[in-house]
């Protein structure tokens, strides 16, 4: 009896070996394409950058031995092509300027709140892992590309200009709709605000308005997970210093919306996005995965239904 | 005994787990922000005129108004009429934990209000401003006219 089992697990193992053997051969090509702009910043920047993020998002990826073992070569190679598809520091310069400074925001930001590197790839490569004095020298270097405000007449003429012809317009003739069926909705004016951004890291500010489903979740302190019918809307513009130095809103870029429906938008947390941007409200819909960037920079807080504010009851 | 022990450290460990679980996870209504109760000011029913900041106090705030004077802000009156309602709240700013690189509203400051009345011809503008919970009741009329002066000049932010 005891004879037979023992063969029956020999043989379930040699036949486990087997196909780790077998899947051996089946091997993803990894590659490191040429380095066309690589990113400047300062060695100590840098430093940590190759340390924790070059793997995925530059073209000069070190593996070590157990990434080479199939399956996980295989994963390995998914978040090598998804990291260089989001953004790469070996084709960081060939960026326009304001679009890195934007970036890398985002890059700290998401260093900072731990969803960055990978919580996969930092078990296995723990001297990727981040420690507070990284995170210090990364917030440091960032804050130096925060912008500074200060009087500009042709900013005030801009916004003068788009503020006389949105009071002669009678608005739009059409309501703009996303290719993911979110449409524009005027009634944002009527909503309440929820709360205001001052983000003086690229010099623009936001009210955040939330619709009457969403103002009753916020009352019954349900935001954990916003239900079905909230809207949650956000409005951008430039910051515009008067000579005081008093900051006001300026010309207006974009409006965002998140509207809750988890069957509908199953495949985007739950939430349809969607951005229009001008005064004309023209979909940002080109890039097909347009709803993966809004989600992928949202991740810090997907633990709080992909929400950033902090709602104010009023 | 060392099975019991063993048990014991599982228990405990999943126990500090899920603590450590609920303070990652805090409810996120920002409490500091919200407008007191106690005062008898509301902007429920006013719509957002605009938003502003102070760098030098560190401040942020909001203007809200009714429809009329959402028209006085654009210009479209020729001169304030009765029926205006304005609402101006102050926040000091904190940084936004969730993104570094902004502030949001951190303690909820003041409110102030201003609402014209129409008597005859005239207009009479009514000034209310509380700060934290408290009614402050203006006596100095210079302050009291340069805020309702300082309301008045604010002009719509552009909401397509
Ligand atoms: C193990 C691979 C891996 C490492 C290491 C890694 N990332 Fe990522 N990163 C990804 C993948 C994959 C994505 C694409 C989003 C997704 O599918 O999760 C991504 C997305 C991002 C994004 C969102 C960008 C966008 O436009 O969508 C940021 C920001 C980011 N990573 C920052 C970092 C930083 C900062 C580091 C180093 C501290 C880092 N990553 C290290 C794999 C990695
Ligand atoms: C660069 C990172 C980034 C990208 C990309 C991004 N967001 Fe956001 N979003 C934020 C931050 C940070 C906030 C917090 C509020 C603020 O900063 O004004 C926010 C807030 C919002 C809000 C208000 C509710 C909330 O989460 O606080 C909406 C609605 C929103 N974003 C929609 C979108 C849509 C739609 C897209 C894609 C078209 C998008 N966002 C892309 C960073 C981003």
């Amino acid at each position: 009896m005891k004879v037979i089992i023992k063969k029956k697990i020999y043989r379930v193992i040699s036949f486990l070996v087997l196909v780790v053997v077998i899947v051996q051969f089946i091997q993803p090509r990894f590659e490191n394409p040429r380095v066309t702009g690589d990113i400047t910043a300062p060695a100590e920047v840098k430093t940590i950058l190759k340390r924790a993020c070059f793997d995925c998002h530059s073209n000069e990826t070190k593996l070590v031995w157990f990434d080479r073992i199939s399956p996980v070569s295989w994963m390995v190679a998914k978040d090598i092509r998804d990291g260089r598809n989001a953004f790469n520091f070996s084709a960081w310069n060939n960026l326009p300027a304001a679009q890195q400074k934007d970036k890398f925001w985002e890059i700290v930001n998401h260093a900072l709140s731990g969803v960055m590197p990978l919580k996969e790839y930092t078990m296995m490569h723990p001297s990727a892992k981040l420690s507070e004095s990284d995170l210090a020298v990364l917030k440091n270097y960032v804050s130096g590309m925060a912008y500074t405000e200060t009087y500009d007449s042709s900013k005030a003429t801009e916004e003068s200009a788009q503020f006389n012809q949105w009071q002669k317009g009678n608005g739009i003739q059409f309501i703009p709709v996303a290719s993911n069926g979110v449409a524009y909705d005027p009634d944002y004016k009527n909503w309440q605000a929820i709360s205001t951004t001052d983000a003086f890291s690229n010099g623009t500010m936001r009210v955040i308005f939330g619709n009457a489903v969403a103002i009753r979740a916020i009352k019954e302190k349900n935001t954990r997970h916003w239900p079905d019918g909230t809207v949650l809307a956000k409005v951008q513009w430039d910051q515009l210093a008067d000579h005081e130095g008093n900051i006001h809103t300026g010309k207006f870029n974009q409006i965002e919306y998140m509207v809750k429906d988890e069957k509908k938008y199953a495949s985007t947390e739950g939430w349809g996005w969607a951005r229009f941007k001008t005064p004309d409200l023209v979909p940002d819909d080109k890039d097909a995965m347009f709803a993966t960037k809004c989600i992928n920079c949202h991740r810090p807080v997907k633990d709080l239904d992909n929400v950033f504010t902090f709602p104010i009851e009023q | 005994m060392k099975n019991r022990t063993h048990k014991a450290c599982v228990v405990f460990c999943l126990l500090i787990y899920s603590c450590n679980n609920n303070t990652r996870l805090p409810g996120n209504i920002n409490t500091r922000a919200s407008l007191p109760d106690s005062i008898q000011l509301t902007v429920s029913g006013l719509k957002v005129l605009t938003t502003f900041i102070n760098r030098k106090a560190g401040t942020t705030s909001v203007l809200y108004g009714n429809p009329l004077a959402l028209r006085e802000a654009a210009g479209l009156n020729k001169e304030v009429v009765g029926g205006e309602i304005f609402t101006l709240v102050t926040w000091k700013q904190q940084p936004d934990t969730h993104w570094f690189g902004a502030q949001i509203p951190g303690d909820f400051l003041s409110a102030e209000q201003l609402k014209t009345d129409s008597a005859g011809q005239a207009v009479v503008l009514n000034y209310r401003r509380y700060e934290g919970n408290r009614f402050v009741p203006d006596s100095d009329t210079l302050y009291k006219s340069g805020r309702i002066r300082f309301i008045l000049a604010q002009r719509p932010s552009v909401m397509p």
